[in-house]
């Protein structure tokens, strides 16, 4: 098409079928209208296969559930903010237990970015209630606003997520539809070509100890306290993926400013916040030790935040975690909510924070 | 501002309202500023210098027609020349001129002092300086100047073609910008039309193949003789989707403006010959080299050679010549030197070649014999690529000499190629079938002439098609991909 040449233009400005400016604004009108036909064809084609397609997984419907339990308490109950290393590294059922409160463990993912996870619990909150903020430590380098893909997600299964964002964020997980849906097409299409392969040469004899990451993140693999539970048991093959700490160290100002805030504004509604850390392998935190205790000083310059233990007191083994320097195993899961517990409970300095039992309502 | 951006749809959503707003006499400013401002838009320290070098031209052109005599005629076209040129080389060669005068020195022993130079090359210097020498020359030639300082600089940085031309000339250009024109319906579905083509080539194509042949070209010492292969075959198409791509949205938003921008390829990779390659490939500035460089070497009067030594020699000057216009790089100048090789080597065999397949009968299979010489077209043009695309000489020449080694285990090859894309990669090979599928089609009939006699929801199938083929498999929203011959 390229090669054809365009129609002959004559000085006077008839072209060469002389069908010139016989009609000129019908004739604009036509292109427009024409021209808006075959983008609102295209975007609602965009539009249909985003809805229509599922996600790879349903991991973030367990959104509407943390949110329908987050609602459900009045106070006092003890929240947990953070990205999936809550998802994947906390037994509330654990802390109850111990601290005697429900626990809503709101950790799902930390591409959420930390305005989203914050904003998300801001209503819910009342006096008496503790919350306890652990972002990953990527978080602290990398904008707030988090990922639009991400986010997208979540507000396509839990829609009312749509209301916790910044206007500047809802602009941008618009703009993200078609980035999103091409993904799901280029998914498709991967499929497709799987099935194909399958279908000529035989399907190849599945690994014995194959667990993909999609079978584990499922809205099913979480606990009605909002921990995921699918991955523990499961043997991991694959190395540690690492977390993402850019060379200069240089922290976003921003993280801390608005965890500051947001601790100030729930200080004001009687609201307790308390900030813990995610758990890292030893040799992630001996690799990065200046700048994750760097993050420790500012968090402790920033009152009326409060961190009863150092980033060290969380680095395990590599043999406590599951498949990221953030995730743990059952086990790691278990020696990381007991050190939380004693941190609350210094936090809290021996008051009994709750009355009523922790699995009351439920 | 890109070209496939949000921004420049806005752009020129009301670039064209307002001009076809206006009334004939003011387009020409409007048209100007838009163009301005794309420029800034784009790199706005070099805005003057783009200025500067029309405002040369400008003067340069008046007084080459007032000057009483051709000797003084001559000297201000040399002072004109000069001074564009001189401007064209400070910003394009004089780091390349010092680092080869470095090695030079280094290999005799003698220290150079001279420290590294690293200036920033202005978006579009190598196409409107050769767009503004060949006015200058076409007015030598008798061509009137222009007077109207406004339309000349709307000739100089008309925006569509301003940063990878198509490299206009003025007998085309110059009549159009002062013609009036009306709001026309069919050009402006064919123009709208172009750039959905030309789009689609770009994001769904050449964007596509991008991160492969990057893989490969970043480090060729990593790959075999079959990945290398692949990955310069596959550059072919990269390269020609992307440049043509860019022409076919530049004449369609000069189209749907009114203006008829010289069309920049013909189906190239169906050429016969290396001779008939450059007739189809980047076609203005063959043109421009053809009537600016090589014709007068052939007619120079200084060298008593025979004419077809002479037409020998300025075919491979030209071509010299053209890989330094592409840029200041050795790999370049081989790349010109390779074609320069490759048009004076097939004129030279042309009758003994001719002969020989008269004699084992290839003429008498014309598709055959046609398909082998494209064949080998193809391959010769994708061995030259091999320069062209390379980062260094060395890169370049481990790839030559490399191209024989691995192609016992192509299949893994083929993995290393494809990585863990395999759907980039299908896209690709889809894309380019489609490619060259309307290509083939166009040789036979006139494609857009087909179109408009099909009846409308098959029209509308095939827009539609090519638009959510774009929304939904082009690389458009995590790639940072330039248009190539932006960089020249």
């Amino acid at each position: 098409m390229s090669e054809t040449a365009p129609p002959t233009v004559a000085p006077d400005g008839a072209s060469a079928d002389g069908a010139i400016g016989a009609k000129p604004l019908w004739a604009v009108a036509r292109v427009l209208l024409k021209g808006a036909a075959l983008l609102t064809l295209t975007l609602a084609s965009m539009l249909g296969v985003f809805l229509l397609v599922p996600e790879s997984n349903d991991y973030a419907r367990a959104s509407l559930r943390k949110h329908e339990r987050l609602a459900r308490y009045e106070a006092p109950k003890i929240v947990l903010v953070g990205g999936s290393n809550l998802a994947f590294g906390i037994d509330s059922a654990m802390i109850s237990r111990a601290i005697g409160c429900p626990v809503v463990n709101m950790g799902m993912n930390g591409y959420l970015g930390v305005r989203y996870m914050l904003e998300e619990v801001k209503r819910e909150l009342n006096p008496s209630d503790l919350v306890v903020l652990a972002f990953e430590y990527d978080n602290f380098y990398k904008t707030v606003d988090g990922r639009p893909t991400d986010i997208l997600v979540v507000v396509k299964a839990n829609p009312t997520a749509f209301t916790y964002l910044s206007f500047d964020q809802q602009m941008d997980v618009l703009g993200s539809i078609p980035f999103a849906t091409q993904q799901k097409v280029l998914r498709l299409l991967e499929e497709a070509t799987v099935w194909a392969k399958d279908g000529l040469m035989g399907r190849a004899a599945p690994e014995a100890d194959e667990t993909t990451i999609s079978a584990i993140e499922t809205a099913s693999g979480f606990t009605p306290e909002g921990d995921l539970i699918s991955h523990l048991g499961v043997a991991w093959s694959e190395e540690l993926e690492d977390g993402i700490i850019p060379p200069d160290g240089a922290i976003d100002p921003q993280v801390i400013g608005l965890m500051q805030a947001f601790g100030a504004q729930m200080q004001a509604r009687g609201v307790d916040v308390m900030v813990s850390y995610t758990p890292i392998t030893r040799a992630f935190y001996e690799q990065h030790a200046a700048t994750l205790n760097e993050v420790h000083a500012r968090i402790g310059r920033s009152p009326p935040l409060n961190t009863p233990s150092t980033p060290e007191a969380f680095a395990y083994d590599e043999s406590f975690f599951f498949d990221t320097v953030y995730h743990l195993n059952a086990e790691g899961r278990e020696l990381r909510t007991q050190r939380l517990i004693e941190d609350m409970e210094r936090h809290l300095q021996g008051d009994s924070m709750c009355t009523q039992t922790a699995h009351a309502g439920e | 501002m890109a070209f496939i951006s949000l921004e420049f749809v806005l752009f020129f959503a009301v670039v064209a309202a307002v001009y076809f707003a206006l009334p004939h006499r003011f387009r020409w400013m409007w048209l100007l500023g838009a163009s301005g401002y794309f420029y800034w838009q784009l790199e706005p320290q070099f805005l003057l210098i783009c200025v500067a070098a029309t405002a040369v031209a400008y003067v340069t052109g008046l007084q080459i027609e007032k000057a009483p005599d051709k000797a003084r005629k001559q000297a201000v076209l040399w002072v004109g020349l000069g001074l564009l040129l001189a401007n064209f080389l400070v910003f394009k060669y004089t780091s390349f001129f010092n680092e080869t005068l470095r090695s030079l020195f280094g290999w005799f022993g003698v220290a150079y002092t001279v420290p590294e130079v690293h200036i920033l090359l202005p978006v579009g210097i190598s196409f409107y300086t050769f767009l503004l020498v060949g006015y200058l020359i076409d007015v030598l030639r008798g061509a009137k100047a222009e007077r109207h300082l406004g339309i000349f600089s709307l000739f100089a940085l008309f925006f569509p073609k301003l940063v990878s031309g198509p490299i206009e000339r003025s007998k085309n250009l110059l009549p159009q910008l002062h013609a009036k024109y009306a709001f026309n319906y069919e050009q402006t579905v064919f123009g709208l039309q172009l750039i959905l083509w030309g789009v689609f080539k770009k994001a769904v194509v050449a964007d596509r193949i991008a991160p492969f042949v990057n893989n490969i070209y970043d480090n060729p010492h990593a790959a075999d003789g079959f990945t290398l292969t692949l990955a310069t075959w596959m550059y072919a198409f990269q390269l020609y989707c992307d440049f043509s791509g860019y022409s076919d949205i530049a004449l369609g938003v000069a189209a749907i403006l009114g203006f008829k921008l010289i069309n920049n390829f013909n189906r190239p990779y169906f050429a016969t010959s290396i001779q008939d390659f450059w007739k189809r490939w980047h076609i203005s500035l063959t043109s421009w080299l053809t009537d600016y460089v090589y014709t007068p070497l052939t007619r120079q009067k200084f060298l008593k050679i025979k004419f077809y030594t002479m037409m020998l020699l300025g075919l491979f000057v030209t071509f010299v010549v053209s890989g330094f216009w592409h840029g200041a790089e050795w790999t370049f100048v081989i790349w010109g030197v390779l074609h320069g090789s490759y048009i004076v080597g097939s004129l030279l065999l042309q009758k003994p070649w001719n002969n020989f397949a008269r004699k084992i009968g290839l003429d008498k299979r014309p598709n055959l014999y046609r398909a082998m010489k494209v064949a080998v077209t193809f391959t010769l043009v994708c061995f030259a690529y091999i320069w062209f695309r390379a980062a260094t000489v060395a890169d370049a020449w481990h790839i030559t000499t490399h191209l024989f080694t691995g192609w016992g285990d192509a299949r893994q090859g083929l993995r290393d190629f494809v990585g863990a894309d395999l759907i980039g990669f299908l896209i690709s090979l889809a894309g380019i079938a489609v490619v060259m599928a309307a290509g083939l089609l166009q040789g036979r009939v006139d494609v857009r002439a087909l179109l408009q006699k099909r009846p409308a929801w098959e029209r509308w199938s095939l827009y539609y098609a090519g638009a959510v083929s774009i929304a939904l498999l082009g690389a458009l929203y995590q790639s940072d991909q330039q248009f190539i011959y932006f960089r020249f």
